[in-house]
């Protein structure tokens, strides 16, 4: 591949005139690669057949089709059976969907939710619209965990010393164990766990340390928040979780916190953020985010204004803030650049009360200390931002050094771990393995015959939550029941049951371990009807935690650690990240989530090294060159992604790839960002960094369906939009090409249509996602994303403006646009896609032939082609068909698709609106993209009806169709992006 | 003739029957709609009554299909005759117009390609 010319791009975009958008470095630098990927007819296509075929050749494969099509088209359907219930179970109708509410677990963390089960068998989840961390919307990895539960790779067997054995078996061995501790009270026996959010879980834990006194409880949580226990320890005095309260926030920090997409909570923080800077919702000002971050993540995407800052330097930085608001500590020793600081600072100051500033996760204990004495000076406390009790009750155990340390000093005989996997997410100077070997007795219990399974002497396989009865807590303490959608498929246990075999010796049922912990609990009478509401409404009632007032101690400032020696110059930090979809590396195995466009890179498959434009500039490196890492002695080879907006003396990896014992999907896929880990500096530790000369293709899709030159993202900031409301308007054609009359007379009492609101959109994937459970998306392997065959039916475009080094960003969904002149419509030789009387843009899969004159006439690029089998046994990655949704047809090879307004759901509540005598009410039906959204950035509706939301947003001046010229009408419109930045701030 | 029946609910084994009335995999048929319409069983599935072994009475072919989604009117049926075999419209002195008022049946949309593909 050509190198990039940098210079000469920031050349170029400094002679820009106005705002411009571009999605790549390759689009922006028109390099001839670029062109030639995009003028091969369309990018997809791509020749399939690199050798030469002679006529002869030619000639026999044609006679073969016609002869194999002649047989194929003959005879009738294969002979079924039916086989009814004898005694059918009140409420199942066949065919119709049941919906129950349940919980997923999210980093120890609870997100309520409701499944939909068919016969028995679940297939899609939602948002539980009462639960208070969801409010109806669904995150990528609950709406993926559908597909882990059938993951043919998951444990299905009690393992011991690697051969499969029985549960009995272990029962009969944790017997003599029980003995063995009561005599020792429990010394030499260590439990480590996740974080534990759950009340039934650590009641038995605590029924465990206390007949087994000298027993050890440790944590290891690869993306661990000690660091927010141990600030507001260091602030307070006591360990307090934070949560915030952005509904009523107006000027919001972010200090690397990626509180849209990676704190607890997030989907409800997003969620209210959105709320607050939706045009159309409010007449009042917009709230305003400033995010400063380490790495470009969607939280800073949206922000209005960002500010890129290696990790190190952002404790610096919020020292130095507060000290511009008169909060008493010592000068920090490095000086970072930031002008724009005080002006922020202003502005906090500015709004005393509504404004909050949100420290990361990952970032030091005195980060969250300072930013929450910031809080506390703004007087946040109670209006903004509320303190409860740390919901993870982990935070109490201890960290998994000391547990290694005892191990290496054989002070541990004994170990059980608990849904955890440390011999692969343990930092590497730790090496866990070896440790581990030492111990005599290990009990691993999880999902999977993972990496730590496979050196325990016993596994026991762990059920998934549809599979569970559990409880679990969100980021506000409220309580969820689990409860199963479907009896356990390889005899997995619970974690209730593990624990009581541990304790009791015995194998339990997991409904009624989970009743009797609640029925303990429960004061009074009516505990029947208690248990039967909360499992119905999938929360246990007034079980938020109470919010407390704590106070800064008066020398809080004392417990700060001295500010950080500046760093030499020249070095470079390696920054670890969360994947924003393998998350630490548990959903490794999850096709879905592999296959997803990341936020910011659109990387699916590997992961790669974000590095910014200025080192590439410096390292003469292009995308894709392979670099070799070195941390202490850990080295690694893995290739570069070259991302704008990453801070310039700093690299970024993400966790969760380079597994080596996951799974059929994840194995091979990546590299192993753990390896380069230290336990000291979990987050960010110098590297030193060299080109290895080698290259390795990424499967990035950012590049495939690029539409150069054309207005199709419009963002405008308040004052544009107080000055002219209607700044994104075009001139709508009034000639047409088209034969229809103009306007076209509707034929249906119902005209569906989409408005996108791009103020809204976050670009977090939970739509790409909800889609895929949806309508049965196949995933397609890396190989093939490379070529552009990527099957998503909506893509999330993102965008870049401005600078080379802090550009601006944006994110526009795009689905099938349901043009009323549907280009593809005319060019169909066989009349495989058409248009309904309600507007709706029709594909009909067995009438297509595959010429895909279709997808080469849609000026949005929205059509996907099955290039290969590959959703049945045969295909690379088979799609599991119990997971399909049944209403919705599984497409094989050569046939072309797309989004359908998910028209099995127009179908199922229009026949339900029919039979109840009724019309449809606006709002009753949602698209699957529409309801997993948690910024209600996709609205769809009838614009037949004048009173719809849809028809409120289609009239509202922000509204614009997309490529509107081409006269397509498309009933998909979008509503541009409004941002407020601060114009003290000259940036925007 | 009913012993596999009681069996079967003796046993509480299922009974597989053998599948008569079996559409394409890709055509989604809604019972509901079409009796909540006034469509008869006769329609689609014949003189049941007469059947001492069940058997496919009519083609359940694309172009039958469409016949009456594109014009149902004379072959629906009020309500409470959704059941009843050998029923005839005219001797009930009914109009299929007057029927698809009554079910406010939306003909335009009943020939949709997604009203049945999708």
């Amino acid at each position: 591949m050509k190198r990039t010319d940098f210079s000469h791009l920031r050349r170029q975009l400094a002679n820009k005139q106005g705002r411009e958008y571009w999605r790549c470095l390759e689009e922006l630098a028109d390099s001839e690669h670029f062109r030639t990927f995009l003028t091969q007819e369309f990018p997809r296509f791509r020749p399939l057949w690199d050798s030469h075929l002679s006529r002869r050749n030619a000639l026999k494969l044609m006679a073969a089709s016609m002869a194999l099509a002649g047989i194929s088209a003959c005879g009738r359907q294969p002979e079924e059976e039916l086989v009814p219930y004898v005694n059918q179970p009140e409420h199942v109708v066949p065919g119709k969907p049941t919906h129950y509410a349940t919980a997923s677990v999210i980093g120890g963390y609870g997100h309520g939710l409701l499944a939909e089960s068919h016969e028995g068998r679940p297939t899609k989840l939602e948002g539980n619209p009462e639960h208070p961390a969801t409010l109806g919307a669904c995150d990528i990895y609950s709406q993926a965990s559908v597909l882990s539960l059938y993951d043919p790779d998951r444990s299905d067997s009690v393992m011991h010393g690697g051969n499969a054995s029985s549960y009995d078996s272990l029962l009969a061995e944790l017997a003599n164990k029980q003995h063995d501790w009561d005599k020792t009270q429990g010394k030499g026996l260590a439990l480590l766990t996740g974080a534990v959010t759950s009340p039934s879980q650590y009641a038995r834990l605590r029924q465990l340390f206390e007949r087994w006194p000298r027993a050890t409880w440790h944590v290891h949580e690869p993306v661990d928040r000690s660091a927010v226990y141990a600030g507001t320890e260091q602030l307070f005095g006591q360990p307090l979780e934070a949560v915030y309260d952005f509904s009523t926030a107006r000027i919001i920090l972010s200090l690397d916190a990626d509180f849209m997409q990676g704190q607890p909570g997030f989907l409800r923080y997003a969620h209210d953020f959105s709320t607050g800077r939706r045009p159309r919702d409010t007449d009042q000002s917009l709230n305003r985010l400033y995010t400063i971050e380490s790495t470009p993540g969607i939280t800073g995407a949206v922000a209005d204004h960002r500010f890129p800052l290696a990790y190190p330097h952002i404790e610096m930085l919020a020292r130095r803030l507060a000290r511009f608001l008169d909060i008493q500590i010592t000068d920090p020793d490095a000086i970072v650049e930031a002008p724009w600081l005080e002006a922020i600072a202003r502005d906090l100051d500015r709004h005393h009360g509504a404004a909050v500033v949100v420290p990361g996760d990952q970032q030091p204990a005195a980060v969250h200390a300072l930013a929450h004495a910031i809080n506390h000076r703004l007087n946040a406390f109670g209006n903004t931002v509320h303190f409860i009790e740390p919901v993870d009750v982990a935070h109490q155990a201890q960290p998994l050094e000391t547990l290694v340390e005892s191990m290496k000093n054989r002070q541990v005989q004994d170990l059980i771990v608990l849904d955890a996997n440390p011999a692969y997410t343990a930092p590497a100077d730790l090496d866990f393995a070896s440790a581990y070997r030492h111990v005599p007795w290990q009990l691993h219990w999880g999902n999977y015959y993972d990496e730590t399974a496979r050196l325990s002497r016993w596994h026991v396989p762990a059920t998934h939550p549809l599979e569970s009865w559990a409880d679990v807590s969100a980021h506000d303490g409220t309580v969820s029941l689990i409860q199963p959608l479907i009896e356990p498929l390889h005899d997995g246990k619970t974690v209730l049951q593990i624990l009581t075999a541990i304790t009791e010796g015995k194998n339990r049922k997991p409904r009624e371990l989970l009743r009797d912990y609640w029925h303990d609990r429960h004061e009074g009478n009516g505990f029947e009807q208690f248990w039967w509401r909360s499992l119905n409404e999938g929360l246990v009632a007034d079980t938020a935690a109470a919010y407390m007032t704590p106070q800064p101690r008066h020398d809080w400032q004392k417990q700060l650690p001295s500010a950080r020696p500046a760093r030499q110059t020249g070095s470079v930090i390696l920054q670890l990240r969360p994947d924003p979809a393998l998350w630490d590396g548990r959903y490794a195995n999850n096709g879905w989530l592999q296959e997803l466009p990341r936020p910011l890179t659109k990387l699916t498959w590997d992961n790669a090294l974000v590095i910014a434009p200025a080192l590439a500039e410096s390292h003469n490196l292009a995308e894709g060159d392979m670099v070799r890492l070195q941390v202490g002695q850990q080295t690694l080879e893995i290739p570069v992604y070259i991302l704008p907006g990453q801070p310039a003396d700093a690299v970024t990896m993400h966790l969760g790839h380079g597994r080596s014992h996951a799974g059929r999907i994840a194995e091979g896929v990546g590299s192993n960002a753990y390896a380069l880990r230290n336990s000291q500096q979990r987050w960010a530790t110098p590297v030193s960094l060299s080109a290895t000369g080698r290259q390795q293709p990424l499967a990035v899709t950012q590049q495939h369906h690029a539409i150069e030159g054309r207005d199709l993202l419009r963002v405008g900031t308040v004052s544009d939009y107080r000055q002219n409301p209607g700044f994104a308007q075009s001139h709508e054609p009034q000639e047409s090409l088209y034969p229809e009359s103009w306007p076209a007379v509707p034929e249906s009492d119902h005209a569906w249509g989409m408005v996108v609101d791009l103020s809204a959109c976050i670009g977090c994937n939970a739509c790409v996602t909800a889609c895929q459970a949806e309508n049965n998306i196949p995933i397609v392997g890396a190989e093939e994303v490379r070529h552009g065959h990527e099957m998503h039916w909506i893509r999330v475009d993102r965008y870049f403006e401005g600078p080379l080094d802090t550009p601006r960003m944006a994110f526009q969904p795009v689905p099938c646009m349901h043009c009323e002149n549907a280009p593809c419509e005319y060019v169909c030789p066989v009349a495989a896609t058409q248009h309904s009387a309600d507007g709706l843009n029709e594909m009909i899969y067995n009438r297509c032939i595959g010429t895909r004159y279709c997808s080469q006439n849609c000026p949005y690029k929205v059509r996907r082609f099955n290039w290969f089998d590959y959703t049945s046994a045969e295909a690379d990655y088979p799609a599991e068909p119990a997971v399909q949704n049944p209403d919705v047809t599984v497409r094989s090879r050569g046939v072309m698709e797309k989004c359908t307004y998910c028209v099995q759901r127009i179908n199922a509540t229009r026949n339900k609106a029919d039979a109840e005598n009724r019309p449809i009410r606006d709002g009753e039906l949602m698209t699957a993209c529409q309801q997993a959204c948690p910024t209600s950035a996709i609205v769809f509706g009838d614009l037949a009806d004048q009173h719809s939301e849809v028809s409120r947003l289609r009239e509202h001046p922000l509204n614009y169709a997309m490529l509107s010229e081409l006269n397509t009408r498309p009933r998909t419109t979008y509503l541009a992006a409004v941002r407020n930045p601060n114009p003290e701030i000259e940036e925007f | 003739m009913l012993k596999p029946i009681r069996k079967s609910m003796e046993t509480e084994q299922p009974i597989h029957w053998k599948r008569v009335h079996d559409l394409d995999d890709f055509v989604y048929f809604d019972h509901q709609s079409h009796i909540n319409n006034g469509v008869g069983c006769e329609s689609c599935h014949g003189r049941v009554d007469q059947m001492p072994l069940t058997r496919q009475a009519k083609p359940l072919t694309m172009q039958w299909c469409l016949d009456c989604h594109r014009d149902p009117g004379d072959r629906l049926r009020p309500a409470d005759k959704i059941t009843t075999m050998g029923y005839d419209l005219k001797k009930d002195n009914l109009s299929g117009k007057e029927l698809i008022q009554h079910y406010h049946i939306d003909t335009d949309q009943l020939s949709q390609c997604y009203t049945c593909h999708r």
